[in-house]
């Protein structure tokens, strides 16, 4: 199986800011870091809040449920490796509005897509040492449309 | 409010040859502006201390080429509103004293396709370097400006009612404009159809929202207001300059994508300047993509948010229009010298020499580079 050295499409290099978020992947748990004091979600990540400047800054599992705030459809190969057409969206966490995550919306049509839509997290497996979080049309009834 | 209004003044301007494949280097094409510049202003190497424009090329293989003596001044900037950066931190170290004539630049090579094995590909389009939300683009096939400009693009026309077919009567209209101006590289004209039948890119980006990648360079020479008249060009003044940075200034985070940072860019601006938006003859606002365009007219107070889409849609941003806009056809069809053409073109618009496409009594004249989450934009008038 494909480690990182073989990789030939683009993937997530790690830092001290977003380990968190890709080590909660691997475990199927989307991590958004959070201020332990004033309760603001923080994305992207940083070690200190904006809000507060708090440095009780926690990894903090969300519901992975949210609504697509806006995306595209990419219909001509801007990545290496990754073969359109695919969706990419800004997914509206259901904790703060104003966290967006970076996401595809897998299992469906691109067409499909619209602004509004609810989504759920999903988790893809890219190869033995990578995760990532995606997001598919909501399963449940309702949510922020 | 400690004011640079009229300090500064524009006296010289050139361009490197601008082409789809230039033969030339980003620093050999930075050196050809710098010199054309000089030459614009009737100066020599020797007459400059300060250099600055974005990195690459660096400044110092740049001031070696034209042959500076030295200098006392000099900026490489990384990240910015494009041209208009160099422009902008120009303006402040002369302002400011900390050079006596300073030249600035932006220069570009377009991108080649990529000759390195998938895996070198790969990490390459994985980069952190320079943006720490890069590994949360990266897996997604988002690491790139066509990715998440055409998200704001999706989401401002959702908010603000502003359509496709109005978005393209800029490109439209710049076309024409280009067709009256010999530096451009796209100058056969098209029509809303053409537009309308170009392919998406990233939907709903389309290709003709798109700037045309080319190689090529411009510069600008800055000196002290009471030199400006020295010269051999009618001198035109810096009545404002600055930058504008809001609230969650990325691409993704951003709050209101009915604006851009080009919002946070204008008060001062305009209250820098002592004019006002009715004041405007001549725009060159950033169009790297068309609707970042159309963002800068509504941010700039131009025209109001809620008219925008009828004003673009029209005949008001064409020549004789009420706003000319980017009247040497734009990065749309000018080409992509990341934003210099667009100051370099009002400058030139404000002197009365641009032939058959020049916009009479020009007085005032506004540029702009930059979108999404980055802004800076210049007031310009005749001195």
């Amino acid at each position: 199986m494909a480690v990182m050295a073989d990789r030939i499409k683009p993937f997530p290099v790690i830092d001290d800011d977003n380990r968190d978020f890709w080590e909660g992947a691997r475990r199927h748990e989307l991590i958004i870091k959070r201020c332990g004091d004033c309760g603001f979600y923080i994305h992207y990540p940083k070690p200190f809040c904006p809000k507060c400047w708090s440095e009780n800054v926690q990894p903090t599992r969300v519901s992975g449920r949210g609504h697509v705030f806006t995306f595209n459809i990419v219909r001509q190969q801007i990545a290496p490796g990754i073969p359109p057409p695919y969706v990419v969206a800004l997914v509206a966490l259901e904790e703060q509005e104003d966290v967006r995550v970076v996401a595809n919306i897998v299992e469906c049509a691109p067409e499909t897509v619209s602004i509004g839509m609810p989504v759920e997290v999903t988790f893809q497996q890219e190869d033995e040492e990578l995760t990532i979080p995606q997001f598919r049309p909501a399963a449940r009834a309702g949510g922020a449309s | 409010m400690i004011s640079h209004r009229d300090k500064v003044a524009v006296v010289g301007v050139g361009f490197s040859r601008v082409a789809r494949s230039s033969g030339m280097t980003v620093t050999g094409l930075a050196i050809e502006s710098c010199i054309n510049a000089l030459r614009d202003a009737g100066l020599k190497a020797e007459d400059v201390n300060g250099l600055g424009g974005a990195s690459p090329p660096n400044a110092m293989d740049v001031a070696e080429g034209v042959g500076i003596p030295q200098m006392s001044w000099y900026c490489n900037f990384a990240y910015g509103p494009a041209a208009v950066t160099g422009l902008i931190e120009g303006v402040s170290a002369v302002a400011s004293g900390m050079c006596d004539t300073a030249l600035v630049y932006r220069s570009i090579v377009r991108p080649r396709p990529s000759k390195l094995p998938p895996v070198a590909q790969a990490a390459m389009a994985s980069s952190a370097a320079m943006w720490p939300e890069a590994p949360f683009r990266a897996p997604y096939g988002a690491n790139n400006i066509l990715s998440w400009a055409s998200m704001w693009m999706r989401r401002f026309m959702h908010e603000t009612g502003v359509t496709q077919e109005q978005l393209g009567n800029i490109s439209v209209t710049l076309r024409k404009h280009a067709s009256m101006n010999e530096r451009a590289v796209m100058r056969d004209l098209i029509t809303i159809d053409d537009y309308l039948a170009s392919r998406f890119i990233a939907e709903p980006l389309r290709l003709l929202d798109c700037d045309f990648p080319v190689d090529g360079a411009g510069a600008v020479v800055l000196v002290p207001a009471e030199r400006a008249r020295d010269f051999p060009h009618p001198p035109v003044l810096v009545a404002a300059a600055n930058f504008g940075v809001g609230p969650r200034p990325n691409w993704e985070q951003w709050d209101d994508m009915r604006n851009q940072a080009s919002k946070y860019a204008a008060e001062r601006l305009w209250a820098m300047s002592g004019l006002s938006p009715g004041d405007v003859d001549v725009a060159g606002l950033y169009d790297g993509f068309t609707y970042l365009t159309a963002l800068w007219i509504a941010d700039l107070g131009l025209c109001k948010l809620d008219e925008l889409g009828d004003f673009i849609g029209g005949d008001s941003i064409g020549l004789g229009g009420k706003l000319p806009l980017n009247t040497s056809g734009g990065q749309l069809s000018e080409g992509r010298i990341h934003g210099i053409g667009l100051i370099n073109e009002v400058v030139l618009q404000l002197r009365g020499q641009c032939g058959q496409r020049q916009v009479q009594g020009a007085e005032v004249g506004v540029a702009s580079n930059g979108g999404g989450p980055l802004a800076g934009a210049v007031i310009f008038r005749r001195g």
